[in-house]
């Protein structure tokens, strides 16, 4: 969980001690929803699971990262390769920064300090000062990054998942030559590569250095990820295993490979691979998906290991996760019906489907508890 | 085809692409095969509209001697009728008819039913897999699959 559900605001009324009363008022829970397929980031209102503003960002928007305090959402575009600083309070564009093309997704610091952004074709990851407005340190990777996420509670290190070009070796290697005969593969000081490093690892990132401490093997390209808030476990979906790996990250090693159950025919001879991976607040369950399946797998975190306790059927691609900061609500986006699925994370059922415009694309979403004003 | 050079898009124009564009069969070149476990026919009057698709599955057997299910459409265009197989060659999302093309919705890859689904623009890389196939005065009859699909689902 990123960012938290403690925000209220004190508020004061009446005039003398004897009459004031104090009030609360709850932070208002939005869903911001990076929708790559055009310009927008959609913003809604889960209290009516409605489209409540739409924000014209910038070109393929993707990743999102949102300050501890709510108040501001972070998104990056990678059409433009430019990253966009949202009023989360009044929902308007704030900043914009161009960092360089296929920004990808992205992290913040507690302090909301350091934003950690992967620009994809060049094999690197930036860390953009949120103060000074700019690039402060570089960290260069194999593969192109993608994912990058940090513990709730410990902001010490951030863990960067770059993947591939393509998901096998193969494909990797045509694009890769593609990609350097048109000269859009660099490093992170710009020039031009002229090979291209398919990545199987996780890169830890030591926060108060800005410099890689350590990689955890994960067999294969990793997708997306998620951190414990305690920061002792990390969950990877990776490229060709259907299901996900548990890290040990003090051990810096995987300690679990779980396997979706294929339980249907058409499960066993249908290709699917997962990807969008999810804890919810309260630490007790982990989601993630099994996308050409159309099956939400959420398990048990309390059991030792793991242990599946639902599938639930949401349709066609489920791509991203996000709960509720309250543990009510968990948030499905979905590639391919251009729709959020809400799931009642009691229940594991869905509840409702809350329609974008088509050809949205939803990618990354967030839930953020955004304070008043 | 998008012109720049984003990370969806770089792919522009080097996949040495083959489509054929004969849609009487599927195949006319070296392209490598694998039989059906038995033929998909898809009657012609269900296809009577224009860019009214059928969705249909075909099921082959692997090398591992494990089945496997691949999606496919049938589609009437101005060039006749097609079957084309809906996996999308990046990342194996299925794709969809979007008006007159074919949309992957995952990463947005563009392919051209008019041309057997050939690849127009994101970083797929290249055309679709293929179905062998007829078309008969009353239907399509898909018979197999292209063999390079199968390196994919292993």
């Amino acid at each position: 969980m990123k960012h938290r559900w403690f925000i209220a605001t004190l508020c004061v009324l009446g005039l003398s001690a004897s009459t004031a009363a104090f009030c609360v008022t709850p932070a208002k829970m939005k869903l911001y929803v990076a929708a790559t397929g055009g310009k927008e980031v959609y913003v809604i209102d889960v209290a009516t699971n409605t489209v409540s503003k739409t924000l014209t960002v910038g070109s393929k928007p993707h990743g999102l990262a949102v300050t501890s305090d709510g108040r501001w959402v972070w998104v990056a575009t990678e059409g433009d390769g430019a990253i966009h600083k949202i009023d989360a309070v009044h929902d308007v564009v704030a900043d914009n920064y161009e960092l360089g093309p296929y920004q990808q997704e992205m992290e913040i610091t507690n302090d909301g300090r350091l934003l950690y952004t992967g620009r994809f074709m060049d094999g690197c990851y930036d860390v953009f000062d949120t103060i000074k407005g700019k690039v402060v340190a570089h960290l260069p990777v194999d593969g192109s990054p993608h994912n990058v996420v940090k513990a709730a509670n410990d902001d010490r290190f951030m863990y960067l998942a770059p993947m591939n070009l393509s998901p096998t070796g193969a494909d990797s290697a045509v694009a890769a030559k593609y990609a350097i005969a048109h000269g859009v593969l660099r490093d992170c000081d710009g020039k031009l590569k002229t090979a291209y490093v398919t990545n199987d690892k996780i890169y830890v990132a030591d926060t108060r250095t800005n410099t890689i401490v350590g990689t955890i093997p994960v067999g294969n390209a990793p997708r997306p990820i998620v951190a414990s808030d305690d920061g002792t476990r990390l969950y990877a979906d990776i490229d060709g295993f259907l299901g996900f790996v548990e890290i040990d990250t003090a051990a810096r090693k995987v300690i679990e490979r779980v396997k979706f159950p294929l339980v249907t025919d058409d499960e066993r001879t249908t290709f699917s691979r997962a990807h969008g991976i999810g804890i919810t607040p309260d630490q007790k369950e982990l989601w993630t998906n099994s996308v050409n399946h159309g099956i939400v797998y959420a398990y048990d975190r309390t059991a030792e290991p793991v242990r599946l306790i639902a599938r639930i059927p949401v349709g066609a691609s489920p791509y991203w996760i996000a709960f509720s900061p309250d543990d009510r609500f968990g948030y499905i986006a979905l590639a391919e019906a251009d729709a959020i699925a809400v799931i009642d994370v009691a229940t594991h059922k869905v509840i409702t489907t809350i329609s974008l415009p088509k050809n949205a694309g939803p990618k990354t979403i967030q839930v953020v508890a955004v304070p008043s004003e | 085809m998008e012109l720049a050079l984003d990370r969806r898009a770089f792919l522009g124009g080097g996949c040495a692409v083959v489509a054929s564009v004969g849609h009487a069969t599927g195949a006319s070149d070296d392209t490598n095969f694998l039989p059906l476990k038995s033929p998909v026919d898809i009657p012609l009057s269900g296809l009577v509209t224009m860019w009214e698709p059928i969705l249909f599955k075909a099921r082959f057997t692997k090398t591992d001697g494990n089945d496997s299910v691949v999606p496919g459409l049938a589609l009437r265009t101005p060039s006749g009728a097609t079957a084309i197989c809906t996996y999308c060659p990046h990342e194996l999302c299925v794709i969809k008819l979007d008006g007159e093309n074919l949309r992957c919705p995952c990463h947005f890859s563009l392919f051209d039913p008019l041309r057997d689904g050939a690849w127009i623009s994101g970083p797929a890389l290249r055309r679709t897999y293929r179905f062998r196939y007829i078309v008969t005065v009353s239907e399509i009859v898909v018979t197999d699959i292209e063999a390079d699909l199968e390196r994919r689902l292993m």
